[in-house]
C-alpha cells in the first residue's frame, strides 16, 4: 500500500471497528464488496462493467458503483460473482401464508385486526428455505383470509439456517373474498362484510366505541401510519373494495386480483393499487393482457406470488403480452415492497436498504435465466452451484 | 399415305381404320390448342398468398435474419425455399437460388424455426369427453375437428399436435397425431396412430405407499388374455388358408365340369373388388372405410355387404408380417401371384377329371373370432406397431411400467409426466426411454426434506441425455408452449435440448421425424417465424407457414 502512516491508521481503524460494532454482528461488520457483470439497483437502473459493484455492511447496502471509494475497496472482503452474473433486488412476496394454514386463520370472529401473523411464525418452518432458494428474500407473512378483518402482516426473512421476524408491524389485512365469509357467524355475505368494514372504521373514530387495540389499528390505517390491504379477487369483490376505499378515504392494495380487466377505468387516477394473482400458463388471455393495460393506464400493480418461479413466470408472461421489461421487474421487487409498507428497506438496492438480492446468469424476466445465488441481509443463503467458485480477493 | 389396312388381314381393317380416324382427330385437336404458358404465378410480394396453381406448384421463399433448422448450426441471413407442401432447400442467402416467380416473405431480423410439435395436446377434444374406456378406443373417432379454439393453435406456431386422452381411466386408448394447416387440424397423413396410452399415475388415488403398490400390481393384467386371443386369430388364419385351397378346388371341379378351361385363380366368385387395401401394407391412410372390422364404430363395418372375405383380406397388421404366419392364401385378387403357384399347381395336377364324380362339398367359410379392438391394440404393442405411452408420477410407477413392458413384450415404451420420479432417473436412462414432460414442474415440497435438492425431472433427465419432448396438456397452456420451454431452460435444461423437445426430438418420439421437426429439404414446409429467439419473453409470432401455405400473419 502507501505510507506506513496510512497503514497504521487503517490498522487502528480496523481494530476499533469491531469494538464499536454490536457483538452479535461481529462477522458482518466487515464490509463485503460484490463484483458482478451487472448490478440492477432498481428496475431501469443498472450499473455495468467496472461500476457493477455493491458494498454491504451489517446487512445493509452501504455504497454502490462508483461511490465505492478506493479505500473501501481496499479494506473490504471482495467477492467476485461468476462471469455474466446479474444482481437484482430480491423478490418480495406480498401475501404469503407459508404452510401455516390454520395457525393464521382466525375464522370464528370476523373482526380481529389486532392479531399478528408474526405470532404464528415458526423460525424452522419447512417451506421458508424454499422461498429464499427461489429468490424471494422479503416474505410478508399475512393472516389467512378466513375473516373480514384478518390481522396484521409481518415481514419475515431466512438467514440460511433459520427464519426470523424482521418487522412485526406490517399492513392491516382485510378480506372480502368468499373464504372470509362464514355460515357460523356474521358476516355471511359480501354485503355484510362491506357493512362491517364501514361500521368498524366509523366506530374507530368514536371515542366511546373505538376503545381497544383493535380500533387503534384502524386509526393507524385512517391516518396513513399503517398500510392496508384488501383481499379481493373477482370483479364484484374488486369493485366493492374500490368503493369502500373511496368512501373511507383509504389507499389499499387489492390482493390477488383475478378479474381486474374491467376495473381499470375505476382504478385510473385513484390511490388504490393492485396485486395480481400470479399469471400462469393456463390463465385467461384477458388476465395475461391485464398488466400491459394497467401499465398504460398508469395503475400501479404487482404480482402477489409467493415463490420466485411464480413471480418470474408472471413477469415473463406479462412481457409476452405487451408489458415492458422494466415495469415487469418492478412488479416483483419495488412495487410489492412499497405496497406492503416496506419500501424503505426492500425492493431496491439503494444505500441504507437491506442487502437482499438474487444473482442470475441473465435477465430474471427471461425464464431461460438461471438463479445462481440468493443473499439475504448481506449473507449468501443459497447457492445453486454444487461447489462455490467465487474468488475472494484481498 | 400407306394404308395400314393393306398390310393386315381383312379382320383387322375395321379397328385399324378406327384407329387411324381417331389419331387424325387427335392430331387436329392438339394442333388447335393455344401454345401459351400455364397461368402466371402470383406476383412475388409479401401480400397474402394465392392458393397454389394447379401445376406446377409455385415456389414460396422465406428470408429471415436467422434460420434455426434444428439439424446443424443456425444460419444467418437464411432462406427457406418451399414448393407445394414441402421444403426444397434451406441455406444462407447466397447459396439458395430463389426462382424469379416465387412468392417471397421477408422478415429481416426475425428467427425461423420448424413448426412446433406439441406431444401432449388436447386439440379438438370435445368438451363432453372422449368416451374412451379401454386400449381399443380411438381418439381419432372422438375428435371435433371444427372445435374453434384448436384452430388458433396454429397461430402460436404449433403445426403438429399429438392428441391423447387425459381421462381418469387406466387405459386411455389410442391417441391421434394431427397436422394443423390451412384447412384446420386433420389427422397426420400416413402417421395418424402412434401409441396406446396407459395411466399408472395414482392421481387422487391411495396415498399410503402400500396401497399404491397394491394398486399398481393390479394394473396391466389386460395383457394376460392376449395369448388365447392371438391363438384364436392364428387358427382362423390357418383355417382361412385351408378354406382358400378348398374353395379353389371346388371351383376348379365345377369349371372342369362346365367345360371351361382352367381359369385363373383370380376369378373366384365373391372375390373382392380392388379396393381391399390389399391387407398387406399397413398403410393407415386414415380413410374411415379402410378401418372396417377393426374399429367398433368404423363406418366400413366389416360384416356388411357381400361376404366375410373382406374381413379376411383386410387383415390387421398383426397378421401381416411373414414371420407371424405362413403367407395367408386369401382368395384376394391382390395376390394372385402367390396364390396361383399353389392353387393351379394343386388343381390341375391332382385333378381327377371324372365327370361322374359327386361334386365336392362347398367348403364352409370359417367364422372369424370376435374382434376385440383392445386386444388388437395390445398385440400391436407387441409387434412394435404402436408405442406404449405410460403416464407416471412417482418412481414406483416407472418401475411398474418397465415391468409391464418387459413382461409382455412391449417393444416401445414412452413415459409421460414423471414429476416425482427423480429416484428412477438412472433406470429410465438405462432403459433408453424417451419422456414427454409438461414443462419444468418441480416435485411438491411436502415430500422433500429441508436440505434436499429440488429439481425438475426435465432437468435431471436432460442431464443424462434422455430424449425429451414437451407437451402442453391443455389448449390454454399450448398458447404458451414456448414460455414453458423457456422455463425448462431456467430450470437446467440446455436451451438447445429445450428447442429440440418442441421440434425434432418430439417428432422422433412420435415417429414423424421424416416428415417434420426440422427445416430440411424434403420435409413438410412447416415454419414459425418469431420476432426474437423463440424462448425469449419478448418474442412474438410473426408468421406461420404450414404445408407450404402461410396460415398466420401477425398484424
Amino acid at each position: 500500500m502507501k505510507s506506513p502512516l496510512r497503514i497504521l491508521s487503517c490498522a487502528v481503524v480496523a481494530t476499533a471497528l469491531p469494538l464499536t460494532a454490536q457483538r452479535s454482528e461481529a462477522p458482518s461488520s466487515e464490509s463485503t464488496i460484490l463484483e458482478a457483470t451487472r448490478v440492477v439497483l432498481a428496475a431501469g437502473e443498472a450499473l455495468d462493467g467496472e461500476a457493477a459493484r455493491l458494498a454491504i455492511r451489517d446487512g445493509k447496502v452501504v455504497a454502490v458503483g462508483r461511490e465505492i471509494g478506493a479505500e473501501m475497496l481496499g479494506r473490504s472482503r471482495r467477492v467476485r460473482l461468476p462471469a455474466g452474473a446479474i444482481v437484482v433486488p430480491g423478490f418480495v412476496a406480498l401475501n404469503d401464508q407459508l404452510d401455516l394454514g390454520g395457525e393464521l386463520a382466525e375464522s370464528i370472529h370476523a373482526f380481529t385486526p389486532e392479531l399478528r401473523a408474526a405470532d404464528a411464525f415458526d423460525p424452522f418452518d419447512r417451506v421458508l428455505p424454499w422461498r429464499a432458494r427461489s429468490g424471494v428474500t422479503g416474505l410478508v407473512l399475512a393472516p389467512a383470509s378466513v375473516n373480514t378483518f384478518a390481522g396484521i402482516a409481518s415481514l419475515v426473512k431466512w438467514d440460511g439456517e433459520r427464519g426470523r421476524v424482521a418487522a412485526a408491524d406490517g399492513y392491516l389485512k382485510l378480506a372480502l373474498v368468499d373464504s372470509s365469509l362464514s355460515r357460523e357467524r356474521y358476516p355471511t355475505s359480501r354485503m355484510g362484510a362491506a357493512d362491517l368494514v364501514r361500521q368498524a372504521f366509523a366506530d374507530a373514530s368514536d371515542p366511546l366505541l373505538g376503545v381497544g387495540p383493535e380500533y387503534a389499528v384502524l386509526r393507524e390505517v385512517k391516518d396513513q401510519s399503517r398500510r392496508v390491504a384488501i383481499h379481493a379477487s373477482s370483479h364484484g369483490e374488486l369493485v366493492g373494495a374500490i368503493d369502500l376505499a373511496r368512501e373511507l378515504g383509504l389507499a389499499p392494495v387489492l390482493l390477488d386480483a383475478v378479474e381486474p380487466d374491467e376495473c381499470i377505468e375505476l382504478l385510473k387516477g385513484s390511490s388504490v393499487t393492485i396485486a395480481l394473482r400470479p399469471l400462469d400458463w393456463g390463465s385467461r388471455v384477458a388476465l395475461l393482457e391485464a398488466p400491459a393495460k394497467l401499465a398504460s393506464a398508469g395503475v400501479r400493480f404487482s404480482f402477489a406470488g409467493t415463490t420466485g418461479n411464480a413471480l418470474r413466470r408472471s413477469a415473463a408472461l406479462a412481457i409476452k403480452h405487451g408489458l415492458d421489461r422494466r415495469t415487469a421487474l418492478d412488479a416483483i421487487t419495488r412495487i410489492p415492497a412499497e405496497q406492503a409498507g416496506f419500501g424503505e428497506r426492500l425492493g431496491t438496492l439503494r444505500v441504507g436498504r437491506d442487502a437482499d438480492f438474487v444473482v442470475f446468469d441473465g435477465d430474471p424476466t427471461e425464464l431461460t435465466s438461471r438463479l445462481l445465488e440468493t443473499w439475504v441481509d448481506g449473507r449468501r443463503v443459497h447457492s445453486s452451484r454444487s461447489e462455490s467458485n467465487q474468488e475472494s480477493i484481498r | 399415305m400407306p394404308d395400314p389396312a393393306r398390310d393386315r388381314g381383312w379382320c383387322g381393317v375395321l379397328p385399324t381404320a378406327l384407329f387411324a380416324v381417331l389419331s387424325l382427330t387427335e392430331l387436329r385437336v392438339r394442333g388447335q390448342e393455344p401454345a401459351t404458358e400455364p397461368e402466371a404465378s402470383p406476383e412475388p410480394s409479401a401480400a397474402t398468398p394465392e392458393p397454389p396453381a394447379a401445376r406446377p406448384e409455385p415456389y414460396v421463399a422465406l428470408r429471415v435474419g436467422t434460420v434455426h433448422p434444428m439439424v446443424g448450426p443456425a444460419i444467418k441471413d437464411g432462406v427457406i425455399l418451399m414448393q407445394g407442401s414441402r421444403i426444397s432447400a434451406v441455406g444462407a442467402a447466397g447459396s439458395v437460388q430463389i426462382p424469379a416467380d416465387a412468392q417471397v416473405f421477408e422478415h429481416p431480423d426475425a428467427h425461423a424455426y420448424p413448426g412446433l410439435v406439441d406431444s401432449l395436446s388436447q386439440a379438438c377434444v370435445p368438451s363432453g369427453g372422449d368416451g374412451i374406456a379401454d386400449a381399443g378406443g380411438e381418439m381419432v373417432l372422438a375428435l371435433d375437428l371444427a372445435e374453434p379454439r384448436s384452430r388458433q393453435l396454429v397461430e402460436r406456431g404449433v403445426t403438429t399436435a399429438y392428441v391423447s386422452s387425459r381421462s381418469a381411466g387406466v387405459w386411455r386408448g389410442q391417441g391421434v397425431l394431427l397436422h394443423l394447416d390451412a384447412d384446420g387440424p386433420k389427422p397426420f397423413p400416413g402417421h395418424e396412430t402412434v401409441g396406446v396410452h396407459l395411466r399408472l399415475a395414482a392421481g387422487d388415488g391411495p396415498s399410503h405407499p402400500l396401497a399404491r403398490i397394491d394398486r399398481l400390481a393390479g394394473l396391466g393384467g389386460e395383457f394376460d388374455q392376449l395369448e388365447a386371443y392371438q391363438t384364436a386369430l392364428r387358427e382362423h388364419e390357418t383355417k382361412l388358408a385351408e378354406y382358400g385351397k378348398q374353395l379353389e378346388a371346388w371351383l376348379e371341379w365345377h369349371r372342369k365340369k362346365n367345360g371351361k378351361t382352367g381359369g385363373e385363380a383370380a376369378t373366384a366368385p365373391g372375390a373382392r373388388p380392388a379396393n381391399a387395401g390389399g391387407g398387406e401394407a399397413p398403410a393407415r391412410s386414415g380413410e374411415p372405410g379402410a378401418r372396417g372390422p377393426r374399429g367398433r364404430r368404423g363406418p366400413g363395418g366389416g360384416q356388411g355387404g357381400e361376404n366375410p372375405a373382406p374381413g379376411g383380406a383386410e387383415r390387421r397388421p398383426p397378421q401381416d408380417p411373414a414371420p407371424q404366419n405362413p403367407a395367408p392364401q386369401n382368395p384376394s385378387p391382390q395376390n394372385p401371384a402367390p396364390a396361383s403357384p399353389a392353387s393351379p399347381g394343386a388343381a390341375p395336377a391332382n385333378q381327377a377329371p371324372a365327370a361322374e364324380e359327386k361334386p365336392p362339398e362347398r367348403p364352409q367359410f370359417p367364422p372369424a373370432p370376435p374382434r376385440d379392438p383392445a386386444k388388437d391394440a395390445l398385440l400391436a404393442l407387441r409387434e412394435g406397431k404402436l408405442a406404449l405411452f405410460v403416464e407416471v408420477d412417482r418412481g414406483e410407477e416407472v418401475t411398474r411400467a418397465l415391468e409391464i413392458a418387459r413382461q409382455h413384450g412391449v417393444k416401445r415404451l414412452v413415459l409421460e409426466i414423471a414429476t416425482r420420479a427423480a429416484s428412477e432417473v438412472a433406470a429410465i436412462t438405462e432403459a433408453g426411454l424417451p419422456v414427454v414432460v409438461g414443462g419444468a414442474e418441480l416435485p411438491p415440497l411436502a415430500e422433500l426434506g429441508p436440505n434436499d435438492e429440488r429439481r425438475s425431472i426435465a432437468a435431471l433427465l436432460a442431464e443424462r441425455g434422455v430424449p425429451l419432448a414437451i407437451g402442453s396438456l391443455s389448449l390454454e397452456r399450448a398458447r404458451n408452449l414456448a414460455s414453458i420451454a423457456a422455463e425448462a431452460v431456467g430450470a437446467g435444461v440446455p436451451a438447445e435440448l429445450a428447442l429440440r423437445a418442441l421440434t425434432i426430438d418430439a417428432a422422433e418420439l412420435l415417429g414423424v421425424a421424416r416428415e417434420c421437426g426440422s427445416l430440411e429439404a424434403g420435409k413438410l414446409a412447416d415454419v414459425v417465424v418469431t420476432s426474437a429467439p423463440l424462448l425469449s419473453s419478448e418474442s412474438r409470432v410473426l408468421r406461420v407457414i404450414s404445408a407450404g401455405r402461410s396460415v398466420h400473419e401477425a398484424k
